[in-house]
């Protein structure tokens, strides 16, 4: 077990995802090789055997229809208000290597980082491993799952959920960028310690292996040129006002 | 204006909530009333407001958390304001449309208030909470361009955390966001300590006295003070200021 003495949060928002993939995140999260409370938030869709799970829960009443967003703010700025000294994010799809919260807890420590990120390994549908990520970094681009914040870094929390509806499907990138912009310190372990379940559909049509028969949805992970050229085709006002809302300057 | 009404509540008396609920109700203007259980959902109460979030883990910070997830949810849903009413408190008349006139052309706005006793008798107008310097947690209204605040809920420092409106309204100011004040003292503030309330004689709601006094402004501005550039430099970073 880690020496390290500081408590961890890990937050997951659910909505509708089998209970057996969620029980599955929970367990990643108790098995950690450094202890961390997990803050499950139910967007809509609670699931009434979470409250008798090692873990704390919030009920939101409807589902925000934000890829799980505005409850993982939520429930990150509530383990901000809880004195938490690191917060870090889980998808109800996905699970956690052993090793994720304490790689990453290590890496800050070593750099002094305000923000850290780990990589990601791809895993099917149906759980079997598959590759590492070609397309998450883990400085320019990240996966929310693959971040871990530090207080200095908790006022970028809000972002997730104020960030313009029309790109809030990849509010992890607005994060990065505001975390560049406010000046954090962000690094990267370079290790492979979140397991990442793919859904998506043209992931399995670009690929020899064979289509899910279930869990399975259509959005397209978007190239970051497409968030730049919707952000550039702004007039300067809306661009000055998206900035202020999500508290960018 | 779209309004979200947040109200965070543990375990005050279904009266006095029911009050502040109606008082929203009678504004007279477009509200939704978001209540937020910190630890202790009434299932009463859910059958009446408007949205029901339940933090089911009590945080026990006078409701700063519970005040946070209504705030962020009603962003989220593209309010056009979101301000906050204390379990204890209510509105008087005409309060949400003063506060959005004020608000028009601005970032924010904040309302005065109008001192209760525990039995809800007026006791007169607070000499402290003048909206500028000064604000009420019941009397702050936010534009979206002032939404980021709304996380400041959860980032006041621990030891001013009594009186997160202070860092609320500190991160406005910091931020460059414009605040404007409305006319009149809009806000019904119930106060519960024992001392402001000792000299009416008992009411019925003296088992709901605190020993504690409501929060002092100047500590906050005492504290700041007091600490050092370090540690001033990392709760700013913490804050989101810097």
């Amino acid at each position: 077990m880690s020496q390290d003495r500081r408590r961890v949060a890990i937050v997951t928002p659910y909505h509708g995802e089998p209970l057996a993939w969620i029980a599955k995140a929970h367990a990643s999260v108790r098995g950690q090789t450094h202890p961390a409370t997990h803050i499950l938030v139910g967007d809509g869709k609670p699931e009434a055997a979470v409250d008798a799970w090692d873990a704390q829960h919030i009920v939101m009443p409807a589902g925000h229809a934000d890829w799980g967003h505005t409850p993982r703010a939520i429930g990150a700025l509530s383990a901000a208000s809880q004195g938490f000294d690191a917060i870090g994010f889980l998808d109800a799809d996905n699970w956690l290597y052993p090793d994720h919260v304490e790689s990453l807890l290590a890496h800050q420590a070593r750099h002094g980082l305000e923000a850290a990120s780990s990589l990601r390994v791809m895993h099917h549908v149906d759980g079997r491993m598959l590759h590492r990520c070609q397309l998450v970094d883990g400085i320019e681009t990240f996966d929310t799952n693959c971040l871990m914040l530090f207080p200095p870094a908790y006022s970028a929390i809000g972002v997730f959920a104020l960030v313009p509806p029309r790109v809030r499907y990849i509010a992890d990138r607005w994060v990065s960028i505001w975390l560049r912009q406010r000046g954090r310190k962000v690094g990267c372990t370079r290790k492979g310690t979140v397991a990442y379940r793919v859904r998506y559909r043209y992931f399995y049509e670009t690929s020899d292996l064979p289509m899910p028969t279930e869990h399975i949805v259509d959005l397209k992970i978007p190239h970051p040129q497409e968030l730049r050229e919707w952000w550039l085709a702004l007039s300067p006002e809306e661009r000055a006002h998206h900035t202020k809302v999500m508290g960018a300057t | 204006m779209r309004i979200a009404v947040v109200t965070p509540y543990a375990d005050e008396p279904a009266e006095w909530l029911a009050q502040g609920h109606a008082s929203v109700r009678a504004q007279g203007v477009e509200a939704v009333h978001v209540l937020v259980a910190d630890g202790q959902p009434d299932p009463a109460v859910a059958g009446w407001a408007d949205q029901h979030i339940v933090l089911k883990h009590r945080h026990g910070d006078g409701g700063n958390a519970a005040r946070m997830a209504g705030g962020l949810s009603a962003a989220s849903q593209r309010f056009d304001a979101v301000t906050f009413l204390d379990p204890a408190d209510w509105f008087l008349p005409g309060h949400l449309a003063g506060l959005a006139a004020a608000a028009a052309g601005v970032d924010a706005a904040t309302a005065r208030r109008v001192l209760h006793r525990i039995d809800g008798t007026a006791a007169g107008p607070c000499p402290l909470v003048d909206g500028v310097r000064v604000v009420d947690s019941s009397g702050i209204l936010l534009r979206p361009e002032a939404f980021p605040a709304i996380a400041v809920w959860c980032l006041a420092p621990a030891p001013v955390a009594d009186n997160a409106v202070q860092s609320v309204l500190g991160f406005l100011q910091r931020r460059r966001r414009t605040v404007a004040v409305a006319d009149g003292a809009t806000v019904a503030k119930r106060i519960r300590s024992r001392a402001f309330n000792a000299p009416f004689g008992p009411t019925r709601w003296d088992d709901r006295l605190t020993e504690a006094d409501p929060p002092d402004p100047a500590a906050v501005a005492a504290w700041w003070r007091a600490i050092d550039a370090d540690r001033r430099t990392r709760e700013l970073r913490r804050l989101g200021v810097t």
